[in-house]
């Protein structure tokens, strides 16, 4: 039973035949899925460049030998494997290039892209993850002695997705944040925190995340945010991933680091 | 059948009335223990979640050596045992022990103290003096520590109370301090900038804080730098050792070499004629 190519080429479930070997390129990674007897073997290579638009698929691939193989048991031959996307198993931190300022009574939205991870499930039973590229770790937090380890970012904040082109292995996120304190505001970085946040695509095979909506008043030291609604792309919306962590349906309240001027 | 066993206890206990006085005594005291022991239980197992794991300790060995010394002392007075002469004895005993072990209760206290302070807990890495390792266990009287060649360390709690420790493993980022030396022809902006590559290069090397150069004066044959890089604790060995070894590579293929010790050696002309 095999599956034409271009329902290969797309996330989802397919079929995969004892000593069957398919290869998918999703951006700067590779993956190898390959079902032998009694196991199944998950190779896994990574480039160098984290925004490549390389997007394909190989059936009747051949493993490489300078991959990292994992192995798993395999009790259940004809089962069918998932390749789906997954967000970052931490927040990113963008920091902004350029400074921006908001001055009282402004708004912004900005779009911030993220690494996406590539996950193979056996039903709903996860079995392997990688990033599809390893992004460099980051410390978020007002001092050295509490705060976050998260991702950093390579990409700038956006506040278009005009010129943006359809990458396959990063996701979006639209973040608006609105100054509603009497003194400007300075954004110096940003932390998109996506262990919070569902994960769509749109009809141009773009990947998504929730929007999140930010507040900045005279009250608070920090930006107070929420996870808002769907995000609006090209087309139908389609929910593929939940959030990692649990979180409830009320305000969540997470954390952005700006400072006021 | 029960009957006739019951009717010859009686009769047992009619003929020897202290076997009366034993028996309960001694039922007491299994009782007593029993109870202890019971309660001990049930004082761990509601405290585990809640509170650490030496203070759950603490909280189970005070209940049951409360009750047990409670269960001796009820035994004692059940089999006419006259206490106030034991009071008196306890009077001079606890003056001899008071003096015999000064050391183990001034170790009691500082580990109460060190309980409520929390400088450190079972599995962090601390340094305390010469010794540095992970600390297993935080008991009444000492803690022990793991040291990384795999000995175990005891250490009494007031040598703890009373020293500077280090935490190595508090706090969740650390930075890695690298101390070289660059010749002094060398172009410090452009090693800075060598440096900087390599640790952006890391993805284990933190963005933020980001990585320092700091010029940390002149030595005889060199200008001595501090190059620092921030890491999360679990990776601090291993990105020290990368940092080291991509460090000199870069430099070398940058053209920089480390420089060797080295004399400017002036001899006097010799050959002058008189």
């Amino acid at each position: 039973m095999s599956e034409t190519r271009e329902e290969l080429t797309t996330w989802g479930t397919h079929s995969l035949g004892v000593d069957q070997t398919y290869k998918w390129e999703i951006g700067p990674c590779s993956l190898w899925l390959a079902r032998k007897k009694g196991e199944i073997r998950v190779t896994y290579k990574s480039s160098d460049d984290p925004f490549a638009l390389t997007s394909g698929f190989e059936p009747d691939a051949v493993e490489p030998e300078d991959g990292k193989t994992t192995r798993f048991v395999d009790e259940a031959p004809t089962a069918p494997l998932s390749v789906v996307p997954a967000l970052a198993d931490r927040a990113i931190v963008v920091r902004l290039a350029d400074l921006l300022v908001l001055m009282p009574g402004q708004s912004v939205q900005l779009f911030v892209g993220s690494q996406v991870w590539v996950q193979v499930r056996n039903g709903k039973q996860l079995l392997y993850e990688a990033p599809t590229f390893e992004l460099s770790q980051t410390w978020f937090g007002a001092d050295t002695r509490s705060g976050e380890l998260c991702y950093a970012s390579r990409t700038q904040a956006y506040l278009s997705t005009d010129d943006l082109l359809v990458r396959p292995a990063r996701a979006l996120t639209a973040l608006t944040i609105r100054n509603q304190a009497s003194s400007a505001l300075e954004v110096v970085r940003v932390k998109v925190p996506l262990g919070h946040l569902d994960l769509y695509q749109d009809q141009s095979g773009r990947l998504w995340t929730q929007n999140i909506r930010a507040r900045w008043t005279d009250d608070n030291d920090e930006l107070t945010t929420e996870v808002g609604d769907e995000p609006r792309g090209e087309g139908k919306m389609t929910r593929i991933a939940e959030p990692r962590l649990a979180t409830t349906r009320l305000r969540r309240a997470l954390g952005l680091l700006a400072g006021g001027r | 059948m029960m009957n006739e066993l019951l009717e010859k206890i009686s009769t047992l206990l009619a003929t020897w009335p202290w076997l009366k006085t034993v028996v309960f005594g001694l039922l007491g005291v299994v009782g007593g223990l029993v109870l202890a022991k019971v309660l001990s239980s049930m004082t761990q197992n509601a405290l585990k979640r809640r509170v650490s794991a030496q203070q759950t300790m603490i909280a189970t060995r005070l209940v049951r050596y409360s009750l047990t010394v409670l269960t001796a002392v009820m035994a004692l007075h059940f089999f006419g045992v006259d206490l106030s002469v034991l009071a008196g004895a306890a009077g001079v005993l606890t003056v001899a022990i008071g003096f015999a072990s000064q050391t183990s209760a001034s170790n009691l206290i500082s580990g109460l103290f060190l309980m409520g302070e929390q400088p450190f807990v079972v599995g962090d890495v601390i340094q305390i003096g010469q010794t540095t390792g992970e600390v297993i266990s935080i008991d009444l009287l000492s803690i022990r520590l793991r040291t990384y060649d795999n000995l175990m360390v005891r250490i009494p709690n007031e040598t703890i109370l009373k020293s500077e420790i280090t935490n190595v493993t508090h706090f969740p980022i650390r930075r890695i301090d690298i101390f070289l030396g660059l010749p002094f022809e060398c172009d410090l902006s452009e090693a800075e900038t060598l440096m900087e590559a390599v640790a952006h290069k890391n993805p284990r090397c933190l963005e933020e804080p980001a990585p320092l150069f700091a010029c940390l004066g002149y030595g005889e044959s060199q200008v001595n730098v501090r190059f620092s890089a921030w890491t999360a604790k679990e990776n601090f060995l291993s990105v020290r050792n990368q940092l080291y070894a991509d460090l000199k590579a870069a430099l070398s293929e940058g053209g920089i070499e480390f420089p060797y010790p080295h004399r400017v050696v002036i001899q006097p002309n010799t050959t002058q004629k008189g």
